[in-house]
């Protein structure tokens, strides 16, 4: 699984690994499913506008139209596959050392990207909209000083100030005990 | 329908059946390798590929029996 390959370092602890909220999905699988839905929906129109012409040959091509329908449905329903594999494969997660992020982008496309907690510099939380407020869910921008990567972006992410919250004591608890003894006295 | 009209329009779903038939299986198993990994829980991933199995299968069993009956 996926953290045999990410390789964590030694003395390092996985606090919590997050996914894109419910509604993202939601949001992507809707379209899919009415267009799944259409043929049969435009089926149903045509009959009961021309049923004098269609219903006979609908009893005679009966078999046909059930054979191309179901391959409409298979096809819609391995890209609601790639939506979940989308979806379930996006994950941001927080160590006691690190944010890793990893973005799959398709099937044969993922970036992955991590940065140390000692780089971050700021936590940024961003709820758009009624909907977004209501589920609870928003964006995340964690600004580091690295050079390549000066910022780390997810959105529709669920309970983004809990992630904040989440992401800054580990840095501080981070901080603390990297600090040497005597600059704390 | 004339009988070589039909017996075309048989071979040509024939044809698709087969086509979709392995597009599905290819996909199916570029699906399943990266669930299991790059998932995060092997449960996770397991239910997937059961719950995509179980829809796809009476899709097939559909596909079979019309193609039966042409």
């Amino acid at each position: 699984m996926i953290f045999e390959k990410i390789q964590l370092e030694e003395d390092e602890e996985i606090i919590s690994i997050i996914r894109r909220h419910w509604f993202f999905l939601c949001i992507q699988a809707l379209p899919m499913l009415l267009i799944a839905l259409l043929p049969l929906l435009l089926g149903i129109v045509a009959l009961a506008v021309f049923n004098q012409i269609l219903a006979p040959l609908f009893g005679l091509f009966l078999p046909q139209i059930l054979f191309l329908y179901a391959c409409w449905i298979l096809c819609i329903w391995m890209l609601l596959a790639t939506v979940w594999t989308d979806y379930y494969l996006d994950i941001w997660c927080i160590t006691n050392k690190r944010i890793i992020k990893i973005d799959q982008e398709g099937l044969f496309r993922r970036k992955t990207g991590s940065f140390r907690l000692e780089r971050m510099q700021d936590v940024q939380v961003e709820i758009n909209g009624i909907i977004a407020t209501l589920l609870d869910y928003g964006s995340v921008h964690v600004q580091t000083a690295s050079a390549e990567l000066d910022e780390f972006k997810a959105i529709f992410l669920p309970k983004p100030q809990e992630i904040k919250s989440l992401i800054l004591q580990a840095g501080d608890k981070l901080l603390e005990k990297n600090t040497p003894i005597d600059q704390t006295v | 329908m004339t009988p070589q009209f039909a017996f075309l329009a048989v071979t040509g779903f024939n044809i698709l059946f087969y086509v979709m038939t392995l597009t599905f299986v290819i996909f199916a198993v570029c699906t399943a390798y990266h669930w299991f990994t790059y998932g995060s829980s092997k449960r996770m991933s397991t239910i997937s590929l059961a719950v995509f199995l179980g829809v796809s299968a009476p899709l097939f069993i559909v596909m079979s029996i019309t193609l039966s009956l042409m």
